[in-house]
């Protein structure tokens, strides 16, 4: 399967930017989606594979002045466990806790989530919704690209071959923000979504001010429900609010039929989800 | 090309070349003979191959050899000592919750690495931290079981935690 692979496993930053600065290198963080389609005869054998693992700066997860920064090769069981996420991005936190099994959340990172760019990653909903900014670093320097402008399609980013995906950047909304993060499977654990939606919603003396939505698995990247946004801004939220909301989703995206579902059933349960997920903002208001 | 490993595998220091391209599944069955980790969909879907890595439950198939060099690893054939059976796989035995056993070892860590983490967990986080393991056989419910009457085995006389 790998035989012919040379594996690398670099000991810093400077090491991986200098190899993959020279060979065209396949970059591996917890291994879990590329070894799987290479196994699986998906994707042929890179010549060389580059693993991040044992880089422990690329796994940090801190807060400088009013952003954290996630270490790219953060997993998703680090994520669950970072008081600083539970606190800050709690819908963050939620879409890791149901990737995959705990196997995977040992290993699957955040980044790789990202790179992977598949429009039913777990984590690019949530990420959409609070803008997050990646940090890509080359041998030459770095470049800052937000998560919507670096996917462009199912596997496709902006991210060049000599690039290395080092950090995730979000700024802590203020106010009182609130979040929520569902999704839809075959089964609870591993099992890739069907449909998924993300939601982060301000609110400034009861009205809200700011509204993002993404919704995954619904088109050929993560999208944002504008719509949803439109008729959230500056209103009080309500059962009535919710329901257009709801109704109005589900022109937003733009599903298809694979093997795991079908467009109409995606398109009616973006609705669901969407409703699902205002309706719990809701009760932690009132509550 | 080969690589370089010195590892420590059930307490012992292992010190061995192999080839890069092997897998943590492939160098403990056919490097070190522990057989007892299986090889079931070798895509990280089933489960069977789970071992402990630095004290977290990994699909064994989904990790290169390389990225373990100085870890700790843990398998099954860690769990008893000598004939003393480790209190979980007695716990698995006096439930019934090994049928075929194919995904015994493999559920067998993935509850050590649970009670590691909470040695008092409740149903729905057996079930949370099981749920990486397919069973075919048994409906889950005798598993479950045993993990229950481990935990509470584990609580009156505690065996030095597998991290």
């Amino acid at each position: 399967m790998l035989s012919d692979s040379e594996v690398i496993v670099p000991k810093n930053i400077d090491e991986i930017l200098e190899v993959i600065s020279k060979k065209k290198a396949a970059v591996i963080a917890g291994g879990t989606d590329l070894l799987v389609r290479i196994k699986s005869g998906i994707t042929p054998p890179p010549k060389v594979i580059v693993a991040l693992d044992k880089i422990s700066s690329l796994h940090k997860i801190a807060k400088k002045g009013n952003r954290v920064i996630i270490g790219a090769s953060a997993t998703y069981n680090e994520i669950l466990h970072s008081e600083l996420i539970r606190d800050n991005f709690p819908h963050l936190v939620g879409a890791a806790a149901e990737v995959g099994s705990p196997q995977i959340r040992s290993r699957g990172t955040i980044g790789g989530n990202i790179v992977n760019a598949s429009p039913a990653g777990d984590s690019i909903p949530p990420l959409y919704t609070l803008g997050a900014e990646l940090v890509l670093r080359c041998i030459n320097g770095e470049r800052r690209v937000r998560i919507d402008k670096f996917i462009k399609g199912p596997g496709k980013t902006v991210l060049r071959k000599n690039e290395l995906l080092t950090a995730i950047e979000i700024e802590i909304p203020r106010g009182k923000p609130y979040y929520f993060f569902k999704r839809l499977g075959t089964r609870r654990a591993l099992a890739v979504a069907k449909v998924s939606a993300a939601g982060y919603i301000g609110i400034d003396k009861g009205i809200v001010e700011k509204a993002k939505i993404a919704l995954g698995a619904v088109g050929p990247t993560v999208v944002y429900s504008h719509s949803v946004e439109k008729i959230l801004l500056g209103k009080k939220l309500c059962e009535g609010i919710i329901s257009s909301s709801a109704e109005v989703s589900k022109a937003d995206c733009n599903p298809i039929d694979d093997i795991r579902s079908e467009a109409n059933y995606r398109r009616e349960m973006v609705g669901v989800l969407v409703r699902r997920g205002l309706t719990k903002i809701l009760e932690e208001i009132d509550g | 090309m080969m690589t370089f490993l010195d590892v420590r595998v059930n307490k012992t220091r292992v010190r061995r070349f192999v080839p890069a391209h092997f897998t943590l599944l492939r160098f403990l069955r056919e490097t070190e003979g522990l057989t007892g980790t299986k090889c079931g969909c070798e895509i990280g879907e089933c489960g069977a191959c789970t071992v402990l890595l630095d004290g977290k439950a990994v699909n064994s198939c989904l990790v290169l050899a390389p990225e373990v060099n100085g870890a700790d690893i843990w398998t099954v054939e860690g769990l008893a000592e000598g004939f003393d059976l480790h209190p979980i796989q007695k716990a698995f035995l006096d439930n019934d919750a090994v049928h075929c056993g194919y995904c015994t070892p493999g559920l067998l860590m993935s509850s050590i690495a649970l009670l590691n983490d909470d040695p008092d967990p409740s149903e729905e986080k057996i079930k949370t931290y099981i749920a990486g393991n397919l069973c075919r056989c048994t409906g889950y419910i005798p598993i479950i079981n045993a993990i229950k009457e481990a935990a509470r085995i584990l609580k009156n006389e505690p065996r030095p935690l597998l991290k």
